[in-house]
């Protein structure tokens, strides 16, 4: 099935673009969508997506059309789903 | 907030057009007259969020920032001006804001916000708004507004990308429900042109005033995404984290 990934913020600037479709297994979950979009776009995005041991970084907010999802790496994604991964960002 | 004071002939001129607006009028106007907020720091964001509290009638405006006048604030940061490189930020934002309204109570402070003032400073005014580029000083306005119960407008910048939302403490999530941790990933500097901080800043400004006055629907457990190359914008849905630190994720009122 396809879903549409977005990045916003650094995360944009380490995938290289804002936003893709990408095809997945029917029941991929956000952790290996996660992974499947590091390795596709490098270590830059692995980075900050992922911690040293694989996981999703605690530090990147996501979220499933425009609800965010917490602590549910083990979510199944649907077909045609967006995924938004958004870096936090500070002022100055 | 302090008892409301009746407005004078001069605020009446001043901000007539503002009042006309529905849902705000002369009511509005006195609550914003009466209102103290802390912005911190004043520089890309803070110095648009504070100008925009002054035209609008906030009686009082209290500014941390530490340091002087650089080159490279002045791409962004409108309260400072050319003829004061080298010299305090806050300074020149207290003279620049008065300029425009001479009636507002300025308190700057010359220093980011630190463990050692933070309570203080959330103590002495009604909203917070948050313009700080480092984590620490965001969670440490973040725990005296939650400590205080007071509500906290939270702006941010990146190139071209920009969020908001507004924290009400034990209503929404908190800064620390959003941003666990310190994101390894955050840098001092960063690219951002004047423009994206300056818009944030302004309506950053505009969710202060709302929850001042009452007046519409501020963002509360939603967050404001804007993507200025494509001119994206969305509002999203925030959750708190059952188990925060600072908040508790529990609703208290």
């Amino acid at each position: 099935m396809d879903v549409r990934v977005e990045y916003a913020a650094q995360v944009k600037r380490a995938a290289g673009i804002a936003a893709e479709t990408v095809a997945v297994a029917d029941d991929c979950s956000l952790q290996e969508l996660a992974g499947q979009v590091a390795a596709a776009h490098g270590e830059a995005l692995q980075k900050l997506l992922l911690d040293e041991g694989g996981g999703l970084q605690p530090s990147i907010l996501i979220f499933v059309g425009d609800e965010q999802v917490r602590g549910d790496a083990a979510r199944v994604l649907n077909g045609r789903d967006t995924v938004t991964f958004l870096s936090p960002i500070s002022g100055g | 907030m302090t008892e409301r004071s009746p407005l004078t002939a001069e605020e009446r001129a001043v901000y007539e057009w503002q009042m006309w607006v529905p849902d705000f009028g002369e009511e509005g106007q006195q609550a914003l007259k009466t209102a103290s907020v802390l912005v911190s720091r004043c520089g890309g964001l803070g110095s648009v969020v504070a100008y925009e509290l002054a035209a609008a009638g906030v009686g009082k405006l209290v500014l941390a920032h530490a340091g002087n006048v650089k080159p490279s604030d002045l791409n962004r940061q409108l309260l400072m001006t050319h003829s004061w490189l080298g010299k305090p930020r806050v300074e020149s934002a207290a003279r620049r804001l008065q300029e425009l309204n001479p009636r507002l109570e300025v308190v700057a402070v010359p220093e980011n916000v630190t463990e050692g003032n933070a309570a203080e400073l959330v103590g002495q005014v009604d909203v917070v708004v948050d313009c700080a580029p480092l984590f620490g000083e965001r969670y440490l306005m973040n725990r005296e507004a939650v400590r205080q119960q007071k509500p906290i407008i939270e702006c941010a910048m990146y190139e071209l990308d920009a969020q908001l939302t507004t924290v009400i403490p034990g209503k929404t999530p908190c800064v620390a429900c959003l941003y666990p941790d310190d994101p390894p990933a955050w840098k001092r500097e960063f690219p951002v042109f004047g423009a994206v901080s300056g818009g944030i800043g302004c309506w950053g400004a505009m969710e202060a005033i709302k929850v001042i006055a009452g007046l519409g629907q501020p963002l509360l457990g939603r967050l404001l995404t804007c993507d200025l190359r494509d001119m994206t914008f969305r509002v999203r849905t925030i959750s708190k984290n059952p188990k925060c630190p600072v908040c508790g994720g529990a609703e208290t009122s």
